[in-house]
């Protein structure tokens, strides 16, 4: 009877040291030291800072746009040459990916299926990016004038690649769901990429969620980033 | 009724556990929200993706002050041609839309069909260079920072060049080329090369499946400008 007693305690003690190990270790390897109450405020509370901070600064950056843009529309109208000049520089820009556009177009969003905890393997569309790259190339074949994917400009130094387990675009990691934008004939893209057994269809088999809709009026932004060349140089 | 001095401990020891789990319970609750672990992995991910975005508007803010204060300079003062400040502003939209000639340092791949022999029912399509092999291969050079990129001649800049397979041919740009492929790109020749002869790289698997890769670097790669349409259709500003 007594030994019985001296040997569950000896148990719930062990029992106690794992436990206390299994929560130290859970809390070392994934919360880097943290409950994980605490580091839930932590995150929500950073995302709502840093999200106030974005929409101040794209603020910022519009105010900025129309300053310059007033300069150089005031100056025009001084001359000819000038304006001639300016509506160039203009054209060039929206080339190049440096102005917010509209139009008819698509919408895809491909997301990851919902994970089903009976299936070892999750998928990932991250880990798929050259079917979003096919896809890219789709949309340019089928005569597309602007993409964006989740609000980056696809312009000509985009690169969309694989990062850990998460995706760069403009090298800005970007998580499903991926919302891509199109403009171009609305008609025309919808058919190319929902081919029989074409991009869409792929992605579909393999297992994703795919949704293409076409769009009236659809809003591709700016490209956001700074070029800066430092091998390249012109040469006329 | 005289409580025994083991119902006397228990008594005790359930107040305390009274007391203990109460207070977890407001520790957990008191306006805390309940993430599981995965939930806060992604919105870590969103977090991060947020500050790389916070990162990019600073800049542009940036250089955008600078180019109002350069513009407003070139406009009051009198000794600054506003011409010449905008002719320059042109230019340099015009390299980064890709319509400029440009040369500098950078690399020289030659991709071409291998010449091995196949293994008895091998799919002869594992020794040919197809559309999307040349398209992994321009991703990853972007993504090693590459400046300018051109294949056989071509320009490739993204919204108007598409590589296509047309049969034995691709396409780039809407003129036909068949193999081999020669794709020059400018940038830091170290990290263009190693994009390509890196393990784990789109180059690595295609030399592995008998695809013939090679990778040369050289001082001076010529580019030449896009100078196909620039018209758009669909695109209102």
């Amino acid at each position: 009877m007594k030994t019985d007693k001296i040997w569950i305690g000896i148990a719930s003690i062990i029992l106690g040291i794992f436990i206390a190990f299994q929560m130290k270790f859970i809390q070392g390897t994934y919360l880097n030291g943290s409950t994980p109450t605490q580091k839930t405020t932590e995150i929500l509370n950073e995302m709502a800072a840093v999200k106030a901070e974005k929409e101040a600064l794209i603020e910022e950056v519009e105010n900025l746009e129309k300053q310059l843009e007033d300069i150089q529309g005031s100056a025009s109208e001084e001359s000819a040459i000038v304006k001639n000049l300016t509506d160039e520089l203009n054209k060039f820009k929206a080339f190049s990916g440096r102005t917010k556009v509209a139009g008819q177009g698509i919408l895809v969003t491909i997301d990851n299926p919902p994970t089903d905890g009976s299936y070892g393997l999750e998928l990932n569309i991250a880990y798929d990016y050259k079917l979003i790259l096919e896809l890219l190339n789709e949309l340019n074949s089928a005569g597309s004038e602007a993409i964006a994917i989740n609000e980056q400009r696809v312009i000509n130094s985009t690169e969309v690649r694989l990062a850990g387990s998460q995706m760069n675009v403009n090298t800005i990691p970007v998580s499903p769901p991926f919302v891509i934008k199109a403009i171009g004939n609305s008609k025309t893209m919808d058919g190319a990429l929902n081919l029989r057994f074409g991009i869409i269809e792929s992605l579909r088999e393999k297992g994703y969620y795919v949704e293409v809709k076409t769009v009236e009026n659809i809003e591709v932004p700016a490209f956001n980033g700074t070029l800066k060349f430092k091998y390249a140089n012109t040469i006329k | 009724m005289k409580l025994t001095s083991l119902q006397k401990t228990v008594f005790a020891l359930t107040i305390l556990l009274g007391i203990l789990s109460a207070m977890q319970f407001r520790a957990v609750n008191s306006g805390y929200k309940y993430m599981s672990i995965k939930e806060m992995y992604a919105n870590s991910i969103e977090l991060e993706s947020q500050k790389a975005e916070l990162v990019q508007l600073r800049e542009k803010a940036n250089s955008l002050k600078v180019k109002i204060d350069e513009f407003d300079t070139a406009r009051t003062d009198n000794r600054i041609d506003y011409e010449s400040v905008l002719q320059l502003e042109i230019e340099n939209t015009q390299k980064a839309a890709g319509l400029t000639t440009v040369e500098g340092p950078g690399i020289v791949i030659i991709v071409t069909d291998g010449t091995r022999e196949l293994y008895e029912n091998e799919n002869p399509n594992v020794v040919i260079v197809h559309d999307l092999d040349i398209r992994a291969m321009v991703d990853d050079l972007r993504n090693a920072g590459a400046e300018a990129i051109s294949i056989n001649g071509q320009r490739v800049i993204f919204n108007k060049s598409k590589i296509q397979c047309t049969g034995p041919t691709i396409k780039i740009n809407d003129q036909v080329f068949a193999v081999p492929f020669v794709i020059k790109a400018i940038g830091d020749r170290k990290y263009l090369e190693s994009a390509i002869n890196a393990p784990g790289s789109y180059s690595e698997s295609l030399r592995k499946w008998g695809v013939f890769v090679e990778v040369n670097t050289s001082i001076n790669v010529l580019i030449p400008a896009y100078d196909g349409t620039m018209a758009n259709q669909y695109v209102i500003q």
